[in-house]
């Protein structure tokens, strides 16, 4: 069976900073992998590459067996990729539902009509309004973009890109600044999502991970430090390192590779280590 | 003037609620009522702009509302680019002027049959749209705007040069009124609602456009380019076809123009026409289709009225553009609809 997704020797400079640095990535149709690493480890980097909003310095980009590193992102979009952003890349001054809509109308194929209003194509909008019942958005169908909570403009955030139907679904940080709830509602969602999905998710919340994971792949200086399921990653010595190396702790907020400690807090799970001290006291809520 | 709240329709932000209500339910009944008051207040609209020549029997009257008319076509068409797609265009005269001077051509040596007049202009201004557009919406913000700016000086500096065809700067003056069958529309009244006509359907076509599909995905692109590109859509393609649908429309009102003128010149190319409409579009209000053209209205009414009192007027005018820019930034629709909001509250209360 071949990959749905390959990722080969991929580098991305910016300057001097090499935010990849050879990447090699092989997903198989169904997988379910988490990407997870510091802060500045390279995932968004290599998310922006996969998706081709950045092209690699070099290396190779595959989807389905073709190689697409020369294609442009609706190229990609439209072979079967969807992604999410880190930060919030919505239609502001526009509706959620309206937000939904324009991604079901051009998997619909209805984009270049130019001749009946948008409201009369009727599987479009049944469409739109199933896809915002799945994310429970559905309420606030007439409210703008700027009228959610983050939360919300995170589930749009996803709705957005489920309404592609895509084979493959990037998901940068979905539940990042969402509340506890949320995040398990989000959890929820990821978990219903066709079982033909696959599914790449850069997270930073380790129960995310562990609820959704079948394999987790380590980033660190834009190189692969470690892949495997995530009992392996979790007793990997080198993970163990980057996450709690002992300049984290001395130094009390800011480790010697620049792993910002509020990351540790979440990672410090993943290993399985001791909570840091003083940890929640400088940063919890 | 409740055709204004025809806003409700056109206006990107207003859109998706509206279809929103109508597939999530509860607003149903509403929005029938405001499309049925939209309905209402267009036909009367319509129907005094039908019986204005009989009414109004001064030929200069009718000649100022049919140049509004044509700069009404003119101005929505650079709407289409400015407030749906949000391609600032500061070259529009271009398609304008070759339309007009395609059209007075046709007209002087060949034909001065109306189809053939038109259709030689519109497709001549569309022929221009497609090469210039696709190579300025490479580019985007200040560059998109100094390169349009670029090729209509170009196509200025041709009607200048290219005495030949264009007799250079002299222009080409006795540009007759179209006949078709057994019209002549040489009268301001039948020209008049020949031009009305045009204006109709096109603020019809324009408003079933803004609507569709491919309008939203106009709106999409002037929202956010790269999440449209996510989702699949191929942004330079939507651009290259706002460009084009634009000129073809700013074709039409050169055209119209150049008979209602009867004299084509390399001024109706040059780049203060470009800022004309645009000031007409941003004093009416962006992204409306009513907007543009009550804009048009109001330049053109004040331009009629001032200078013939002082030769002051384009003070005047940048004064009213400065207000609008930093008061008033919706346009004449935004503070129409704003007024709206406070009377209601108002009556709330
Ligand atoms: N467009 C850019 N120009 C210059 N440098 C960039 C650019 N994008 C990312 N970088 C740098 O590349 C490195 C990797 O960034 P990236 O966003 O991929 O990290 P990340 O792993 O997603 O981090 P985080 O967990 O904070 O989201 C960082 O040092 C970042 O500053
Ligand atoms: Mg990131």
């Amino acid at each position: 069976m071949t990959d749905l997704l390959r990722v080969e020797h991929v580098e991305r400079h910016f300057g001097g900073l090499r935010a990849l640095n050879g990447v090699d990535l092989a997903v198989a149709t169904r997988e379910r992998l988490a990407v997870i690493g510091p802060n500045g480890a390279g995932k968004t980097t290599l998310f922006n590459v996969i998706a081709g909003e950045l092209s690699p310095t070099s290396g190779r980009v595959l989807l389905g067996g073709e190689d697409v590193t020369r294609r442009r992102p609706d190229q990609r979009a439209v072979r079967g990729l969807g992604r999410t952003f880190q930060k919030n890349n919505l239609f502001l001054g526009l509706s959620v539902f309206e937000n939904v809509r324009l991604a079901v109308q051009r998997r619909h194929g209805v984009s270049w009509n130019a001749f009946s209003p948008a409201a009369s194509h009727r599987t479009v909008m049944a469409e739109t309004t199933e896809q915002l019942d799945t994310v429970r958005l559905r309420d606030r169908a007439g409210a703008t973009v700027r009228e959610l909570s983050y939360g919300e403009q995170r589930q749009l955030e996803v709705a957005v890109a489920l309404a592609c139907r895509p084979r493959l679904l990037l998901l940068d940080e979905p539940t990042a600044g969402m509340s506890p709830a949320e995040t398990v509602g989000m959890i929820d969602l990821v978990k219903g999502l066709p079982p033909d999905l696959t599914l790449l998710i850069i997270e930073h919340d380790m129960d995310v991970v562990f609820a959704l994971a079948d394999r987790i792949v380590v980033l660190h200086h834009g190189e692969v430090l470690a892949e495997g399921r995530p009992e392996e990653v979790r007793k990997n010595p080198r993970v163990m390192a980057v996450y709690l190396g002992t300049d984290v702790t001395a130094s009390g907020l800011v480790g010697a590779d620049g792993v910002k400690l509020a990351d540790c807090h979440s990672l410090a799970d993943l290993v399985g280590g001791p909570p840091i001290e003083g940890e929640r006291g400088a940063l919890g809520p | 003037m409740a055709i204004l709240r025809d806003r409700e329709l056109t206006d990107s932000a207003a859109v998706a609620p509206a279809a929103a209500g109508a597939a999530v339910g509860g607003a149903q009944t509403q929005s029938r009522a405001s499309r049925r008051s939209t309905l209402v207040s267009g036909l009367t609209v319509l129907a005094t702009l039908l019986v204005f020549p009989f009414v109004v029997p001064s030929v200069y009257l009718q000649n100022v509302i049919t140049e509004v008319l044509i700069f009404g076509i003119f101005a929505m068409s650079l709407d289409l680019l400015i407030g749906y797609t949000g391609l600032v265009s500061f070259g529009h005269a271009a398609f304008f002027g070759v339309a007009a001077y395609t059209a007075a051509i046709v007209a002087t040596r060949y034909s001065d049959n109306l189809l053939a007049t038109l259709a030689a202009g519109v497709v001549a201004a569309g022929l221009l749209a497609v090469p210039t557009g696709g190579l300025a919406i490479r580019s985007s913000g200040i560059y998109f705007l100094m390169l349009t700016l670029a090729f209509s000086q170009i196509v200025y500096a041709a009607a200048w040069k290219w005495t030949w065809l264009t007799g250079g700067s002299n222009g080409l003056a006795g540009v007759p009124r179209p006949k078709f069958g057994g019209f002549d529309f040489s009268s301001p009244a039948t020209f008049y609602y020949l031009v009305l006509v045009f204006f109709v359907a096109t603020f019809l076509a324009l408003r079933r456009l803004v609507s569709s599909p491919l309008g939203h995905s106009f709106i999409g692109v002037r929202e956010n380019e790269s999440r449209m590109q996510a989702i699949g859509y191929d942004v330079w393609r939507i651009k290259l076809a706002s460009f084009v649908i634009a000129g073809l429309f700013g074709g039409l009102a050169g055209a119209l123009f150049s008979y209602y003128n009867g004299f084509v010149s390399p001024h109706d190319v040059y780049w203060s026409v470009s800022g004309h409409v645009m000031i007409m579009v941003i004093i009416g209000g962006a992204g409306t289709l009513v907007g543009p053209v009550l804009g048009a209205a109001f330049f053109l009414i004040v331009q009629n009225v001032v200078s013939s009192q002082t030769d002051r007027w384009p003070l005047i005018m940048g004064l009213a553009f400065i207000f609008f820019v930093l008061a008033a930034r919706r346009g004449i629709v935004g503070m129409y609809l704003d007024a709206v909001a406070v009377a209601r509250a108002a009556a709330r209360r």
